[in-house]
């Protein structure tokens, strides 16, 4: 009976949408009454934070009145706390009096940053907020001073997505810093952050950035539906909210955008997506999320187009070379060697003649050695970075060979497709590619290239059914949108990309009117003689 | 919700389609070849007719907006009888899939995986196309125009190949016409007219869900102009590169005419990519009368398409391998028994016979409006 009374309460639970802030600490028993007698409260306060160091508590006295400044001191700043709190309430004069919260803020403390905690639950926020709270004897509200900075890691180049030309500078951790981070790009009061508070256990803050008039009315109201949905114990970086917030989960493609860079995230924002930014992730979302976003660099922006159209089309040729590569080499060598030029079937079979393996094995043996190299690689402390990388070089390039485990043509061929790999700009859309390509080489190594053939159908098949948010996967692909080409396999020069992409519908689809193509003066300068 | 997003084809989608699917299987097999050398005219007449074809279908079609044949059907002489139509169509459609399978797993088998048993490559191509149909009609839309540039940039480019490699004689093509017209008005009826044409009739299932469609008469009718021309296209590389008794006889023409090509003694043996043409053609082609047939089930029973993906795929496969025992029998069967047997009551005569009652009801239908 309980068992049911308790799937029954779980499920009453999920239809109410996620508990808000206040809900959550009722469900973990925090008292919501706050009193107007300061004792009562801060016994209340020493009962609630009972066992950790960190909470502090000083009496003061302010206005006549008896008075605590509540903190932890783990979370706020200790020279501001004394210079700017402590010192100005216990300086001033006695006699002031005040009638309530707003005008004792104004007379003591007008040049901090404050809130009017009404009740019980945001005095506990705002203490778990770093924020150091003034409860007076005979007042119903406390007031809450923000003056906690925790320590942040400072503003640095990005680690994952390195770029040559552009801006260097990539997301830290701290959500503050990473707004001004976009809000320093884009001067323009339609710049929305919405303000989340989601997981139960760590109440992180998650906000919600968009351009008013660009980002479409339906997609917002679905981003936030969504985030609304969310009920989780902990959030720990962005890549939690991501798997709650995806279209579907049992794909091997990442359906939400991820970097750590402001431009491209400001570019996206520009476009008409919308931004997730979580409090304590250096990476941050944007949806919705097609599969052309995972082939365009901030950096192919600012480059001459010719440039970077090329570099584009490497970028796709590489995805197939990443995804296909191993297993045309198994299809081939197993079932089709007519299709090589007789030469270099010749070169290919001498080499293979000692290797005791069929193709296969060979090239699975090589592909599983590289994915721990590879993960060995990431984990590893960067002191012994070195020995890995030599050891690997050595036994998977030349021992390997030597021993006559697998062929040289082999190497060369897993080498390449590793390379080709790391060309994505986006790190979790090239390791759908590292997936992918096992199951390609079995299909190809049961069925030859009819089964490479039919694995790529089906790949298109489920890539086509995919949608993010909404919009088709593969727009503007399939389906078919001529408009909106000018910045998928190539990029058109800046001034003729003048309409945003109508896939995402924003709200004003157009950047800029005028024809700005530059030009020659009309008039030869200097003047004609 | 899902069905609203789902369900609706733009006309580009349907123009790929279409494409694709006339190509699908007759740039394959040897077709019109009792034209001999004139089987390009053949095709190109056989086009024509296939255009008033096209346009009768539409006009059925046009008559009652949204409703599919089968609807038409219900509409027309009742549940009960509509449900017979149905039915017997529904047989039709799944029997022209076994066999357009049969065509591809004959292939792969001659020419490529010699000693694998035809059940094999039938069960994996079904896997496949049942899990596109099964994600729906758009997906299948949207798959084609993932693949159609490079269905049709190799199709060229084979024609382009073997001309480089100096393998065209174009004394192959003369005399045009040398023996009048009678062996091309053999050719055109009823084999070229039923075979890659008439068979659009299984689209009737399939126009009423795009999202124009009244821009749909004139994508159809293109549609069919650009698979025309692409199959003279192929028939002249054919005949060109092979002569006229060597693509007589050979089973596959497209595939032996490309392994005529050799370019700097490097791109030899493309044979790969013209699998990967017939192949998807045929994936095309077996999902429109698969969906054709799964409508129909739905219509009848009145349960979602959807159901029947896996039960009737495996018909399918079972009908492809137990069709006929060898090649030569099932060629034999398509190019004389069919056409005349099934495909012109299907695509012809059955639609003759409904029209007049359509136009008679829908009439009544529009003074009862009045």
């Amino acid at each position: 009976m309980s068992l049911f009374s308790s799937l029954f309460s779980r499920k009453k639970n999920k239809n109410n949408g996620k508990p808000s802030e206040e809900e959550l600490f009722e469900q973990q028993d925090v008292p919501k009454q706050y009193y107007s007698q300061v004792e009562k409260n801060k016994k209340l306060l020493e009962e609630l934070f009972k066992g950790t160091f960190d909470f502090k508590y000083e009496l003061i006295k302010i206005g006549g009145q008896k008075a605590y400044i509540t903190y932890l001191s783990t979370m706020t700043d200790k020279n501001e706390l004394s210079n700017r709190v402590i010192q100005t309430a216990t300086n001033h004069p006695n006699d002031i009096s005040f009638s309530n919260m707003v005008e004792m803020r104004e007379l003591y403390f007008p040049s901090i940053d404050y809130k009017i905690a009404e009740n019980f639950h945001r005095v506990v926020w705002g203490i778990l907020n770093g924020e150091a709270i003034i409860m007076v004897d005979g007042y119903s509200e406390a007031l809450s001073l923000g003056i906690g900075m925790p320590e942040q890691r400072a503003v640095s180049e990005p680690s994952t997505q390195t770029i040559i030309r552009g801006p260097k500078d990539g997301f830290v951790e701290g959500l503050q810093v990473n707004l001004l981070l976009v809000r320093k790009r884009l001067k323009n009061p339609r710049l929305k952050f919405e303000i989340f508070q989601m997981g139960r256990d760590s109440k992180t803050n998650v906000a919600l950035g968009y351009i008013n008039d660009i980002a479409n009315e339906d997609l917002l109201k679905e981003v936030r539906k969504r985030l609304n949905q969310i009920d989780v114990g902990a959030l720990l970086d962005s890549g939690n909210v991501e798997e709650f917030i995806v279209d579907k989960t049992l794909t091997p493609f990442p359906l939400v955008y991820n970097t750590e860079r402001p431009d491209s995230i400001c570019g996206h924002l520009l476009e008409g997506k919308m931004a997730i930014f979580v409090d304590g992730s250096p990476f941050v979302l944007t949806v919705p999320t097609l599969f052309v976003d995972f082939f365009q660099a901030s950096e192919d922006y600012y480059q001459p187009f010719i440039m970077s159209s090329f570099v584009r089309l490497v970028r796709y040729s590489s995805f197939m070379i990443a995804l296909l590569f191993p297993s045309l080499y198994v299809a081939i060598s197993t079932y089709h060697h007519e299709l090589m030029p007789t030469q270099l079937l010749i070169s290919v079979q001498a080499q293979r003649e000692s290797v005791p393996f069929p193709a296969v094995i060979e090239i699975m043996i090589m592909e599983l050695s590289f994915e721990v190299l590879r993960e060995a690689g990431v984990r590893m402390p960067r002191v012994v970075g070195q020995t890995v990388s030599i050891v690997g070089a050595l036994v998977i390039g030349q021992a390997a060979v030597e021993a006559g485990l697998v062929s040289n043509v082999l190497v060369i061929v897993v080498a390449f497709t590793a390379i080709a790999s790391f060309v994505s700009p986006i790190y979790s859309f090239s390791i759908a590619t590292r997936l992918l390509r096992f199951v390609v080489i079995f299909s190809a190594a049961f069925m030859g290239l009819y089964g490479v053939l039919l694995f790529l159908i089906v790949m298109v098949i489920h890539l086509v059914s995919l949608r993010s948010f909404g919009i088709p996967y593969l727009a503007p692909v399939a389906p078919f949108q001529p408009r909106n080409q000018d910045d998928v396999f190539v990029r058109l020069p800046i001034w003729l990309n003048k309409n945003r992409p109508s896939y995402l519908f924003p709200k004003s689809p157009v950047r800029s009117e005028e024809n700005n193509q530059p030009s020659p003066p009309e008039q030869p300068l200097g003047g004609q003689k | 919700m899902k069905n609203i997003l789902v369900e609706k084809l733009s006309l580009w989608q349907l123009f790929i389609l279409i494409f694709i699917f006339e190509i699908g299987s007759a740039a394959v097999v040897s077709t019109g070849n009792d034209a001999n050398q004139d089987a390009w005219i053949a095709i190109g007449l056989a086009m024509f007719f296939g255009l008033g074809l096209a346009l009768m279908y539409y006009f059925m079609l046009s008559r009652l907006p949204g409703k599919n044949l089968f609807e038409i059907f219900q509409f027309c002489f009742g549940k009960w009888i509509g449900n017979l139509f149905t039915l017997l169509y529904i047989m039709y459609f799944l029997y022209i899939a076994s066999r357009v399978l049969r065509d591809f797993c004959e292939l792969i088998v001659s020419f490529i995986f010699d000693e694998t048993p035809i059940e094999f490559i039938a069960i994996t191509m079904l896997f496949v196309i049942m899990y596109m149909l099964y994600l729906g009609l758009e997906v299948m839309g949207r798959t084609s125009e993932v693949f159609m540039p490079y269905f049709f940039s190799f199709i060229i480019i084979i024609g382009i190949a073997v001309f480089i490699s100096g393998e065209m004689e174009f004394e192959n093509l003369f005399p045009v016409l040398g023996d009048g017209f009678k062996p091309v008005m053999k050719a055109v009826f009823p084999q070229l007219l039923t075979f890659p044409f008439g068979e659009l009739i299984a689209f009737t299932m399939i126009i009423p869900y795009t999202s124009k469609f009244k821009k749909a008469k004139k994508i159809t009718l293109l549609a069919v102009i650009a698979s025309g021309v692409m199959l003279i296209y192929n028939a002249v590389l054919q005949i060109t590169t092979l002569g006229v008794e060597a693509r007589a006889r050979s089973n596959f023409p497209l595939l032996s005419s490309a392994r005529e090509i050799s370019l700097l003694e490097f791109i030899e043996r493309v044979d790969l990519i013209v699998v990967f043409i017939v192949m998807f053609g045929i994936i095309v082609k077996v999902s429109v009368f698969f969906y054709g047939a799964l409508k129909g089930l739905e219509l009848i029973s009145n349960r979602p398409y959807r159901m029947y993906v896996v039960p009737i795929g495996t018909i399918i496969a079972f009908i492809s391998v137990k069709i006929s025992d060898n090649f030569a029998e099932h060629i034999e069967e398509g190019l004389i028994v069919v056409p005349l047997f099934m495909h012109v009551p299907f695509q012809m005569l059955f639609p003759l016979m409904v029209l007049p009652v359509l136009l008679w009801k829908t009439r009544k239908n529009k003074e009862v409006n009045k």
